[in-house]
């Protein structure tokens, strides 16, 4: 099924934040999850991330979005960061989040075994290419992310309807 | 003359920790720069015709309308859905299930399908799934009173009683206008670069606008006869807002930083008038008995608010008169300054004021009100550059004592009940785990205390990572000055209202009539330009324009 970019960044923050994570990481895997399935991504590494709020992607990858930020500026257009075991999975979509053109991503390894990320961009160029109109995002992915989205939500009662809001329930003024 | 209106040096920006307090920005006045009134202004230049191709409601005034209208080089339509509602399903909160109308802003001209389509998935609303071509969804219910009263005298030959149409101020009222890829529709950023709804709101702005018209005509089918123009003018498209549009100014702080900035940079663009010419002194006189007439009308059941209505009325007289007899050297500095004797209210009645004659220096700051890069980068080299950044630029939080009950008292969440946004007692309700994420004061400041004794900035986010949001917003303040509403958001003290005011304000809401601290109806558009104004002086002349008969 198709989704907005927008509706897809909404729900995957919620269910990071439903999942234990941070908000700011919340916020920036929602966007990355926009990244990793407009490019084909597949959903089990999205589902690996939200696993475990104490170790995860979610947790690192923002930070890595830095390092490219800073690293572009200092090393030139291309440039090879090394990442940590667990991470070359999303690690591409969370670098389209820098404020830097990629044009071209791709996941290696390091004489040593560790997983590395190599990027390339086009100086050139001002922004990163447009998302396009549509997400595809599977019903399976879609069912586990509002799941762990629900779990932000605070169960309805009598009390919250009437008083949380402020307002009555009928209008006809 | 823009040479000669530089803000600097002598009248800089208002500073945010006067101009970002809750109870001024609970002051907000619509401005030359409000949404809705740039749509127009667009709307106007342009020379744009709204058409009806597809007029198809029965006699019972259920069924369907199309309307386009051509913008910047694309056409949009309004469908437009009205539907029988029992009056007691008739609510105006989220939790709504139906609606006495339901609407889609379309990207173009839609065919017999694709009309076929939304009107069947209009009406659901949330429960339905749209598409990239629909910009924008929104649902109104009938101000039953007014409503009734306009058609049943447009039936008997008459026109309907003007101090009703004041006192109500509109046929209808939205009560959900959903933008940026809700429930499927197309995301901001496919629409973004458009001429003409590349301003912030601008598609939600359009849609309203064409709304209102649906409702005129409506009545006028039902009634069989015509409004009076001047009556038309003067109803607009009521609103009922609640919580729900509270978090996004937290969420957007660049883009409530753009907003804010483009109306100081204006303010300090007119203060910074060395003189005036005849011709603008002349304007302004009519603008403030304009004020006088707007605050006559605008009347409001909660005691609380219309003491501070009646202030204002009481005060305007008095810099009325200061305005017929401005100082010749930098006026409008001086009329500023002299507003600052009076209520917070009536300050900033007069910074719109003070912009609304001067839009050869006001108006291209609409363009800088939009967010097209997001965030900055964090770009603290270490610990104490950090700890740094929040004494000077969040200062404010420092002062609060979060062991106080009352600066904690609430908490902002999501209600499972179709996801109402909704605000508890911490110490009451339950939920308070679930929390949304708008304590920003509070996670500053436990940032700050984090900070103490810290090294390697690095290790200390990665073991740390709590603290990113707060981190973020620290990045975000020290380069955008009007990105943070300076108040704590979970104090017992805390007012919702007036956060939905001052984003109302921008929207080009006038006559605010708050039913709590926590929702609020509204008026837009009344006194805007019909269509049939687009082409005349009326088209870029109605900030707080009243009824005239």
């Amino acid at each position: 099924m198709s989704y907005s970019a927008n509706e897809i960044a909404a729900l995957a923050q919620k269910a990071a934040r439903g999942a234990g994570f941070p908000p700011q990481q919340a916020q920036v895997f929602g966007a990355a999850t926009v990244q990793f399935l407009a490019g084909g991504g597949e959903a089990q590494a999205l589902l690996d991330a939200l696993a475990d709020p104490a170790d995860s992607p979610i947790l690192r990858l923002p930070l890595l979005v830095e390092d490219i930020q800073r690293a572009v500026g200092l090393a030139g257009p291309q440039i090879t960061l090394t990442l940590q075991p667990g991470d070359e999975a999303l690690a591409p979509a969370y670098a389209r989040l820098a404020a830097v053109p990629i044009t071209r991503t791709e996941v290696g390894q390091s004489e040593d075994g560790l997983p590395q990320l190599c990027l390339e961009t086009d100086p050139n160029r001002d922004r990163a290419a447009p998302l396009p109109p549509r997400i595809e995002a599977s019903a399976p992915l879609v069912d586990h992310l509002s799941i762990l989205a629900a779990r932000t939500y605070v169960p309805a009662s009598d009390s919250s309807r009437s008083a949380g809001a402020g307002a009555g329930d009928i209008d006809n003024d | 003359m823009k040479d000669l209106v530089s803000p600097s040096p002598r009248t800089g920006l208002r500073p945010p920790s006067q101009v970002m307090r809750l109870h001024r920005m609970g002051a907000s006045f619509p401005t030359r720069l409000s949404f809705l009134r740039v749509l127009t202004r667009r709307l106007a230049a342009e020379g744009a015709r709204l058409r009806r191709p597809v007029w198809n409601i029965g006699a019972d005034g259920y069924g369907h309308a199309v309307y386009t209208i051509a913008l910047g080089g694309h056409d949009y339509s309004l469908v437009a859905v009205s539907t029988h509602l029992p009056d007691e399903m008739r609510t105006d909160r989220v939790i709504a299930t139906a609606w006495d109308t339901a609407y889609v802003l379309y990207d173009g001209v839609p065919d017999d399908d694709e009309i076929a389509r939304i009107c069947a998935a209009a009406p659901q609303q949330e429960a339905a799934r749209y598409t990239e071509r629909d910009l924008v969804l929104s649902r109104a219910n009938k101000s039953v009173r007014l409503f009734s009263h306009v058609v049943e005298r447009l039936r008997t030959g008459q026109q309907p009683d003007a101090k009703l149409v004041n006192r109500v101020g509109y046929l209808m009222r939205t009560t959900a206008v959903y933008g940026n890829g809700k429930f499927g529709i197309a995301d901001r950023g496919l629409i973004a670069d458009r001429p003409g709804i590349e301003g912030a709101f601008a598609a939600e702005m359009l849609t309203v606008w064409m709304i209102r018209s649906f409702t005129h005509d409506l009545v006028e089918h039902l009634g069989g006869a015509t409004l009076d123009p001047a009556l038309k003018r003067h109803l607009g498209i009521g609103n009922s807002t609640g919580l729900g549009m509270a978090p996004f100014l937290v969420s957007h702080p660049v883009l409530l930083n753009n907003w804010v900035q483009a109306r100081e940079t204006a303010l300090a663009r007119v203060r910074n008038l060395p003189a005036l010419t005849p011709e603008q002194h002349a304007r302004l006189i009519p603008l403030c008995d304009r004020v006088s007439a707007h605050l006559e009308e605008w009347q409001v059941p909660d005691p609380h608010h219309q003491a501070r209505i009646d202030l204002v009325r009481a005060e305007w007289p008095a810099l009325r008169g200061f305005v017929e007899d401005l100082p010749i050297d930098a006026p409008i500095d001086a009329l500023i300054r002299r507003s600052e004797a009076y209520s917070v209210d009536t300050q900033e009645l007069c910074v719109a004021l003070a912009l609304e004659p001067f839009g050869d220096i006001v108006d291209e700051l609409a363009a800088g009100m939009t967010d097209p890069v997001g965030p900055p980068a964090q770009g603290f080299d270490n610990a104490q550059s950090l700890r740094r950044a929040i004494e000077m630029h969040f200062d404010w939080v420092l002062q609060m004592d979060f062991d106080e009950t009352a600066q904690q008292r609430r908490f902002w969440y999501v209600s499972e009940e179709k996801l109402e946004p909704r605000l508890g007692d911490r110490f009451d309700d339950p939920g308070a785990e679930r929390e949304s994420p708008l304590d920003i004061a509070r996670r500053v400041q436990a940032l700050w205390r984090a900070l103490e004794g810290v090294t390697d900035l690095r290790a200390f986010r990665a073991a740390r990572p709590e603290h990113e949001l707060a981190l973020a917003r620290v990045a975000c303040l020290s380069s955008h000055p009007y990105a943070e509403i300076r108040d704590n958001l979970i104090a017992e003290s805390c007012l919702p209202i007036d956060m939905l005011r001052s984003k109302l304000a921008f929207f080009g809401a006038t006559k605010f009539d708050p039913k709590s601290d926590r929702w609020t109806r509204i008026t837009l558009a009344q006194g805007a330009p019909l269509p049939e104004d687009l082409g005349t002086a009326r088209a870029d002349d109605w900030w707080l324009a009243g009824y005239v008969a």
